[in-house]
């Protein structure tokens, strides 16, 4: 390993030890209350400020709409077997996203905080977990989800 | 009786999702895995700010608004 190697890995593990250790203290804060509004909103403003320089070359909208329709088409028209594979991949994707999405909205709208049992959402889901070090694994989650995020 | 329905809708679109990944890892089609399809999306600004405003969001939402039992 060399050693370069070697210090990358000492940053990442002293960066995810001081990620628990935050995310620790924050899932003991007070919820509903300004300070674990803060405390939540650190790291994305950090990470974006961290990031915002970095020159992103960004495609237009409408050349990645156009992307997405020419997928379409080669999902049902190529007359490449891999080609079209790939792209009806590609479709398969966007459909499960959406489905996703839609499941989601359509228990959020549904149902109320009280029918919630009948009508789960994600969120919802996710507050099963609720002991602190559970919490703490799943803020460590979303921190490197994010991490990922604003490096793309 | 929705409950149910509903939780399955989510696990069958979970399983879809690591389906989906997993295919494209095998089969070498890295602009297919998750990480390749959410990278498509932060192609454009539009897209880029959804996906990071709504990773705030969703911090927000799942930390700051409950806590630990």
């Amino acid at each position: 390993m060399s050693a370069l190697d070697r210090h990358r890995r000492a940053a990442l593990s002293v960066t995810a030890l001081a990620g628990a250790a935050y995310g620790w203290w924050l899932t003991g804060l007070e919820p509903f209350a300004w300070p674990s509004t803060v405390a939540v909103s650190i790291p994305p403003v950090a990470m974006i400020v961290a990031t915002a320089r970095r020159d992103v070359r960004a495609t237009p909208l409408r050349d990645w709409i156009t992307d997405i329709v020419m997928t379409c088409r080669r999902a049902t028209a190529s007359t490449r077997t891999g080609e079209r594979r790939r792209a009806r991949a590609a479709v398969l994707w966007g459909i499960v996203i959406v489905s996703f999405a839609a499941v989601q909205l359509l228990a959020y709208f549904a149902g109320s905080s009280a029918s919630r049992r009948d009508y789960p959402t994600l969120s919802w889901i996710v507050g099963h977990v609720d002991t602190r070090a559970g919490r703490t694994a799943l803020f460590v989650a979303w921190l490197v989800f994010g991490g990922w995020l604003v490096r793309r | 009786m929705t409950g149910p329905l509903i939780l399955a809708a989510f696990a069958i679109l979970v399983a879809a999702m690591v389906a989906l990944d997993g295919w494209a890892r095998w089969r070498g089609l890295r602009h297919l895995t998750a990480g390749g399809v959410l990278s498509f999306v932060m192609r454009t600004l539009v897209g880029r700010w959804v996906l990071l405003l709504g990773w705030w969001w969703l911090g927000w939402h799942l930390f700051a608004r409950s806590s630990a039992g």
